[in-house]
């Protein structure tokens, strides 16, 4: 028998029916939009508002609460292969903080490269960890990893050490 | 709000006719005092209280329009 809460929806349909829910609490104008994705396997769901500071909180803080929770939601009940990613964005916000986090991560590595020491970046979650690897990844100057623990985990850029550098030393 | 802390929890546990939520309400603060099914705790709390962490975020932006704020304690 199928579970009764699902009342028939699909994953898209019952993410958007929740987070509808939710928001409605939290703002006055607050609408919930589909965004199409090509060959893409998560839900992208879009809040429009006059006020998206209410839902992105502190750091983005309330917006990764509120993804993470949907996705328990979402999810629950469903086991690992069906399951569906769910990404929430408000007003551009993610897409925002990816080019502000890359433009960071370069001019950091810039630095790690003209001073030849190691730089530690600010605290930042998972995902954005991920785009400061992904950006950095093709430099043959540097090198990144992760350090600490959530939510004080950060990423370190180090300058690439040459095999003969070390026999100079 | 208790709608809001009902609605998420509700969605979280297997058993969300066992949920009991009750209201103290303060000055500033306003205490919503939490009671699931035992087999329910893992899922409201999460691992290293992740999932009551977020839920306490969310309610908290929702108290924010009416300059409150909101401690949610699990009484089981």
């Amino acid at each position: 028998m199928e579970n009764t809460n699902n009342m028939e929806l699909n994953p898209q349909e019952k993410a958007e029916a929740i987070l509808t829910k939710v928001i409605d609490f939290i703002l006055e104008d607050g609408k919930v939009q589909i965004v199409d994705q090509e060959g893409n396997d998560s839900i992208i769901l879009e809040i429009k508002t006059s006020n998206p500071g209410m839902i992105i909180g502190r750091h983005g803080h309330t917006l990764d609460a509120l993804q993470y929770i949907i996705n328990i939601i979402v999810n629950k009940g469903i086991n690992e292969p069906e399951r569906r990613k769910i990404i929430i964005d408000i007003e551009g916000y993610r897409k925002r903080r990816e080019d502000i986090v890359s433009k960071y991560a370069q001019e950091k590595a810039e630095i790690v490269k003209r001073s030849g020491k190691k730089v530690a970046l600010c605290f930042m979650n998972a995902v954005e960890r991920r785009i400061v690897h992904l950006v950095l990844q093709e430099d043959p100057l540097i090198i990144t990893y992760s350090e600490g623990t959530e939510p004080y985990r950060r990423v370190i850029i180090a300058p690439r050490e040459k095999e003969n550098n070390k026999e100079e030393l | 709000m208790k709608e809001l802390i009902e609605l998420i929890i509700k969605g979280i546990v297997d058993k969300p006719d066992k949920i009991e939520i009750s209201q103290v309400v303060g000055e500033k603060t306003l205490i919503f005092e939490v009671k699931v099914d035992p087999d329910d705790l893992g899922k409201v709390i999460g691992r290293q209280g992740r999932n009551i962490k977020s839920i306490r975020t969310i309610i908290n932006a929702a108290a924010q329009k009416d300059n409150k704020r909101v401690i949610i304690e699990i009484i089981n």
